[in-house]
């Protein structure tokens, strides 16, 4: 057994030293040109999703979501309340339906 | 920004370039090419099948310059971009085993004649000759093929480099503990396999502790 073992160990030993041995790869002569193209063509759809070169693109897309959910609340709130649509939207809006009639009053809605 | 270790090269440092490459001069990513691609080479090289280097260290630079603006510059740049090799090997050794493109092939009839004068070696400098033969890389490429991608990784960087299990850990963004477990048990795989080709009995567990010095 112990000789198995010492055999195993010798094995062992020489395949690492096998593995360190082994030489290294160089880089090859267009190496360099073949990265930079591939990183190019990424730069390129990385500015692409980018509107005008800035980073915008988030900003329009988290308003535009914020924009259809408040749409989506306030149509499906005036759906089930039996209000008049424009006194029930001053009321979500200033608080008071009262100023509605006082907008009336002086004629501004 | 100046948290950075300076830079033992010449031209620009690289937290310089690194801004220059935020700020959208892709091209000067290729300052950090040139730079860094003999390291990215020589890690990749111990991991994947030659043929492959080229592909896989494209791959880690453009992964590199992909999530450049997670690299916090606290440490060395090189630090960060062997960290992306290792993992680009890591997955490159998980795909081809998710595919199945890994086939254990037949050792020639010269690998057992090796094996044969390997143990009847006396002389440290035989002994040396035969670790740089053919047939040793030819085994050890066997061996390796037999484990899954994981313990491939982790035998290499911690058994065949010599890697303390600290740095293997960091390396492949794993625990420390995770590490050193599958060390253990991938270091036991690799002795069962040296024994399938001796066509002996398993060893004993003692002996599977001994780290390679």
């Amino acid at each position: 057994m112990k000789n198995r073992n010492r055999d195993v160990q010798r094995i062992e030993e020489t395949l690492i030293l096998a593995h360190r041995g082994t030489a290294q790869v160089e880089p090859g002569p267009f190496f360099q040109k073949k990265v930079m193209a591939r990183i190019l063509e990424e730069s390129a759809s990385l500015r692409a999703l980018i509107p005008n070169g800035l980073n915008t693109g988030r900003l329009v897309w988290r308003l535009a979501l914020l924009s259809y959910l408040v749409v989506t609340v306030l149509a499906a709130h005036l759906m089930n309340s039996g209000m008049d649509s424009q006194y029930h939207i001053s009321m979500f809006i200033l608080g008071d339906s009262s100023s509605l009639d006082l907008f009336h009053t002086f004629g501004i809605m | 920004m100046s948290n950075s270790p300076p830079c033992l090269c010449d031209g620009p440092h690289d937290s310089e370039i690194i801004s220059r490459v935020l700020g959208g001069d892709a091209n000067a990513f290729e300052i950090l090419v040139h730079r860094y691609s003999r390291l990215v080479f020589g890690i990749v090289g111990k991991h994947i099948p030659r043929d492959r280097v080229d592909e896989v260290a494209q791959d880690v630079f453009v992964e590199g310059f992909r999530s450049l603006n997670s690299f916090s510059q606290k440490g060395p740049f090189g630090h960060w971009m062997a960290k992306i090799a290792v993992r680009c090997c890591y997955d490159f050794w998980r795909k081809r085993y998710r595919k199945k493109e890994v086939l254990v092939s037949d050792l020639s009839p010269d690998t057992q004649d090796w094996i044969d004068n390997l143990l009847a070696v006396q002389s440290n400098e035989t002994f040396e000759r035969e670790a740089e033969a053919a047939e040793a890389i030819e085994v050890l490429e066997h061996a390796l093929c037999k484990l899954s991608a994981e313990d491939r990784m982790v035998l290499t960087l911690v058994h065949l480099e010599g890697l303390p299990v600290k740095e293997a850990a960091v390396l492949l963004g794993w625990s420390t503990t995770a590490v050193k477990v599958r060390a253990h048990r991938s270091r036991k795989k690799l002795r069962r396999i040296i024994l399938e080709l001796q066509d002996v009995a398993p060893v004993t567990e003692e002996v599977i502790y001994e780290k390679p010095q």
